[in-house]
């Protein structure tokens, strides 16, 4: 089909540049067209017409969160189509772009989790190295601090760096526009004990400085109170819940230990789902005409419980985490600039889990223009360095100080270069390339992105993208522990605990994603914009925890225990294919009417080769001395053959702004989501929760009572009891009060 | 795969910084050529001086000719029926004469006194230049979205007006 899609726009262009009208369609506007175009500095790193952008692009403006009444950054990327946005615990959220939920899973993530999206605030990557993925709460900026969110949709590794295989999400912060003092405050506080401010003052001196400080704080309430226990595979309260650690049994019951039984019993804040502030400063300064330095940093804290690491109990967590960061950028004509660190820690209630962690990042850019091309090469620089009980080869204990911990190192050197060319005012071909070599893998990573667009006239653009782009090692892939194992609860007929071994893997390679997308944009007039894009997909390179063999140990513990030796790897049975559909739809009926659709439906299906898992089965049975029947290997082939995903088939949402008085607001938006089959990949057991399709209605009025000051009321989640991510916390209706305040 | 050889990669970067053309502060103008190009044309219309003229003559002013940017704002304005002339800041004076309208390119804001002396229209697409009365006219982005600025003092004092219907969509300085 793509092969006519291709032939399709090929001829289009040839017709069109045949019957085309005038040259550049910017004359064929009206004026007022002219200032409804949109400029952003996005993909090809320059300012362009958003309508051009050569790839699937969306932004997300501070006033459209404001107006739908979102409560953090996460909540408001729901505006964009494309995006999986899951809410485990109040505030605490899972976001995917267009889907592959399965990249990560494993017996560390439990649950699906990505790893494979970028997130960056002004282009400082903010990324976890230890599994791989984004820690929302750990966002040291807020709503008051964000001018817009670019939301890149389809690889773009070439573009951005590693691990951004499904797309990039970057948050651009705001810069005062008048000279002078700038302030600027959001505040909600409403049922569930939710609370949340977040604030700007800024100050700026004719063009040639600017200063900022923001700060931000949040605080939710769980709904719910229980908790899934992996054991029982049930909702329980904490101190009925038993966990597939064998602690061995409690002589009074003759049952398993419970939780709270255990001798490094984890605390657990059973009502708290999100506490969190941040603190930000910046300092722009000019030093001449054309060399612009920009200074930012910040600090955040924040605890809250969510899904992430396992703890073989239940799949939330207590997490405290605390970091600090420092961003330097210098211009300096076509020269670009910009050096970042990162350091902190994340603490978990299960101590083996927690880490120190501190990054590193250098880039240098270089623009070069020449006749209708622009080429930009670049070099950057990544360095990590964790230090943590899973990746250390000390025996774990709690009494180890995570800073006594070795420290690991993950680094990563790269070159780039990207063109931009324009041989006519109508077609754009961009292209990019990116080369990284890391320290823990021989070799070279190469990633690459072409995006050819053609705008056939002011009202039409279409345009193809072929992209490759990459996922990096993780601290756990390359520096699990020697004496990482964990002693646990394994049925397999014989009734003896089996002990899980965990050995690093360096040999391997990492997650690629081809993407093929087509896509076409129509604004025939002021009222109507159009956004299609159609995608095939192949996730290639899936990295998995596999058994590499088994054995029966009776001299270490008590007892007999089953050896389970496991590694990442290449899980060459499988690979994942997508195909899918995303757009978006927007009608301005007038200056107080304006509407949007978006959505987007696809279809994942996962490639499984049985006989690879028949050869694991065989390699677990000889362990006992056993072969298993050919109907016994079917059976359990069959069981281990998973290929349901948990990406929804369909998901999006509506927004709905009127403005029927200047002083007042009405906003209604809607996220929809059809229904999810979760697995869970714990120890031995696979559990699956059937999340069904839900819609999230939220409305939100504001009445502004002077230029600078509006209140207003929301409620969010107006259908009421839904549970949106598997295994985790039912959500429920939230009330919300608040003021904004605007006085500059 | 072979490891890369990072001497032939520094060569490759050391040629393409050689060879390159670099533009003058690219980043300065936030609002692409093409736009600028469209917007100013139709802006004109609106301007009761420049209205009634057969052809409207526009002198870019730039610090160097061969200048990528510069290439690509006369290919810009080379679609509308806009007659454009080009000239250094060394041979502006000379040149003013032949003109009715003045865009000034980054760097060359030193020269903008002459369009008072001379009563030409002065524009641009730094935002700063208009800001500090030095430029009549700037196109530059607000929330993303191009936006007119203009100085009225320096507009009256080139003996230039605008129509109220523009300045109802310009942010006045």
């Amino acid at each position: 089909m793509y092969k006519y899609l291709i032939i399709t726009f090929f001829v289009l262009i040839a017709f069109q540049s045949i019957h085309g009208q005038s040259d550049d369609v910017y004359q064929d506007m009206s004026l007022e067209e002219l200032f409804d175009v949109e400029v952003v500095v996005s993909a090809s790193k320059k300012p362009e017409d958003l309508f051009e952008a050569p790839l699937s692009v969306t932004i997300i403006k501070r006033q459209d969160i404001i107006n739908a009444g979102a409560t953090s950054l996460p909540e408001a990327l729901r505006l964009a189509p494309g995006l999986i946005i899951r809410e485990q615990t109040p505030g605490n959220y899972d976001i995917h772009i267009r889907g592959f939920d399965e990249a990560t899973q494993s017996f560390i993530l439990p649950t699906p989790t990505n790893s494979i999206m970028l997130v960056m605030i002004d282009n400082r990557v903010v990324y976890n190295y230890f599994a791989g993925g984004t820690f929302w709460e750990t966002l040291p900026i807020d709503i008051s601090d964000i001018e817009r969110i670019e939301v890149v949709r389809g690889p773009a590794s070439a573009l951005y760096g590693p691990n951004a295989a499904a797309g990039v999400i970057n948050f651009i912060t705001n810069k005062p526009e008048k000279n002078g003092t700038n302030i600027h405050t959001n505040t909600y506080f409403g049922s569930n004990n939710t609370k949340t401010t977040n604030g700007y003052l800024g100050y700026k001196w004719n063009d040639r400085a600017v200063f900022g400080l923001s700060g931000n704080y949040s605080y939710m309430h769980r709904f719910d109170r229980d908790y899934f226990a992996w054991k029982d595979q049930k909702y329980l309260p904490l101190q009925d819940m038993s966990t597939l650690f064998y602690y061995g049994e409690n002589p009074e019951t003759g049952q398993p230990h419970k939780l709270y039984e255990t001798d490094d019993t984890p605390h657990f804040n059973v009502n708290r789902a999100l506490d969190k502030y941040g603190l930000n400063f910046y300092f722009d300064y000019n030093l001449a005409f054309d060399t612009k330095t920009e200074l930012a940093a910040g600090y955040q804290l924040a605890k809250n419980q969510k899904v992430y690491y396992n703890n073989f109990s239940t799949p939330l967590s207590d997490y405290r985490s605390q970091s600090r960061y420092l961003d330097f950028k210098v211009r300096h004509k076509n020269l670009y600039g910009q050096i970042s660190a990162i350091d902190g820690v994340h603490d978990n209630n299960f101590f083996w889990n927690s880490y120190l962690f501190q990054t590193f990042d250098g880039i240098l850019e270089y623009n070069l223009q020449f006749k209708g091309l622009n080429i930009r090469p670049g070099l950057s620089h990544r360095r990590a360095l964790y230090s943590g009980h899973l990746i250390s080869d000390e025996i774990m204990t709690p009494l180890n100080n995570l800073k006594d911990l070795a420290k690991r190192r993950l680094c990563t050197s790269a070159f780039s270069v990207l063109a931009d060319y324009h041989p006519t005012t109508k077609i754009r071909l961009i292209s990019g390339f990116r080369a990284d070599k890391y320290n823990i893998y021989n070799k070279l990573s190469l990633t690459y992105e072409t995006a050819l667009t053609y705008r056939f006239n002011k009202t039409n653009l279409g345009r193809i993208v072929f992209s490759k782009a990459n996922r990096a090692p993780f601290m756990l892939d390359s520096y699990i522990g020697k004496q990482v194992g964990v002693l646990v609860w394994v049925d397999i007929g014989e009734g003896f605990p089996g002990l899980l071994r965990f050995l690093p893997n360096r040999d391997v390679n990492y997650l690629s994603n081809y993407t093929f997308e087509t896509g076409w944009r129509y604004k025939p007039t002021f009222k109507i914009e159009l956004d299609v894009e159609l995608f095939s997909s192949l996730l290639d390179d899936l990295i998995e925890m596999r058994t590499t063999g088994v054995g029966i140990d009776s001299t270490t513990y008590p007892g007999t225990v089953f050896v389970d030796y496991k590694t990442f790897r290449n899980s060459e049975s499988q690979q994942a294919w997508q195909n899918g559909l995303c757009f978006s739809l927007g009608y301005k009926l007038n200056q107080k009417l304006k509407t949007r659709l978006y959505g987007m439906i696809q279809h994942t299906e996962k490639m499984i080769d049985r006989s690879v898992i028949e050869e694991e089965i065989k390699v677990s049975y000889s362990a006992l001395g056993q072969q298993p029947t050919r109907a016994e290997l079917d059976s359990l082939v069959d069981a281990w053959s998973d290929t349901s995903t948990p990406t929804p088939k369909f998901f999006g949402g509506f927004v709905i702004q009127y403005n029927p008085k200047q002083y007042m607001h009405f906003n209604i938006n809607a996220y929809f989501m059809s229904s999810q089959t979760y697995r869970g990949v714990n120890v031995v057991d696979n559990y699956s929760q059937k999340i069904p399709g839900y819609l999230l209605l939220n409305a939100k009025t504001t009445f502004d009572l002077t230029k600078a000051v509006s209140i207003h009321g929301s409620v969010r989640n107006i259908l009421g009891k839904h549970r949106e991510y598997g295994f985790s916390d039912k959500l429920d209706r939230l009330y919300l009060l608040g003021f904004t305040l605007n006085p500059s | 795969m072979k490891s890369p050889n990072f001497k032939i990669i520094l060569w490759i970067i050391l040629f393409l910084l050689h060879s390159g053309h670099s533009p003058i502060s690219a980043q300065q103008m936030d609002v692409p050529a093409r736009i600028q190009a469209a917007m100013y044309a139709k802006i004109f219309k609106y301007v009761p001086q420049l209205r009634d003229l057969k052809t409207i003559r526009l002198l870019v002013v730039t610090p160097t000719i061969s200048n990528m940017d510069t290439k690509d704002f006369i290919k810009a304005f080379e679609q509308t029926d806009i007659k454009i002339l080009t000239c250094t800041p060394t041979q502006f004076e000379k040149e003013i004469q032949n003109s009715d309208v003045i865009y000034f390119m980054p760097k060359t804001e030193s020269y903008t006194d002459l369009c008072k002396k001379y009563k030409k229209l002065s524009i641009t697409g730094i935002k700063k230049y208009t800001q500090e009365g030095r430029i009549s006219l700037a196109l530059s982005l607000v929330s993303d979205k191009p936006r007119l600025f203009v100085n009225i003092e320096s507009l009256k004092s080139e003996n230039f007006s605008i129509s109220a219907d523009i300045l109802r969509l310009a942010q006045l300085y």
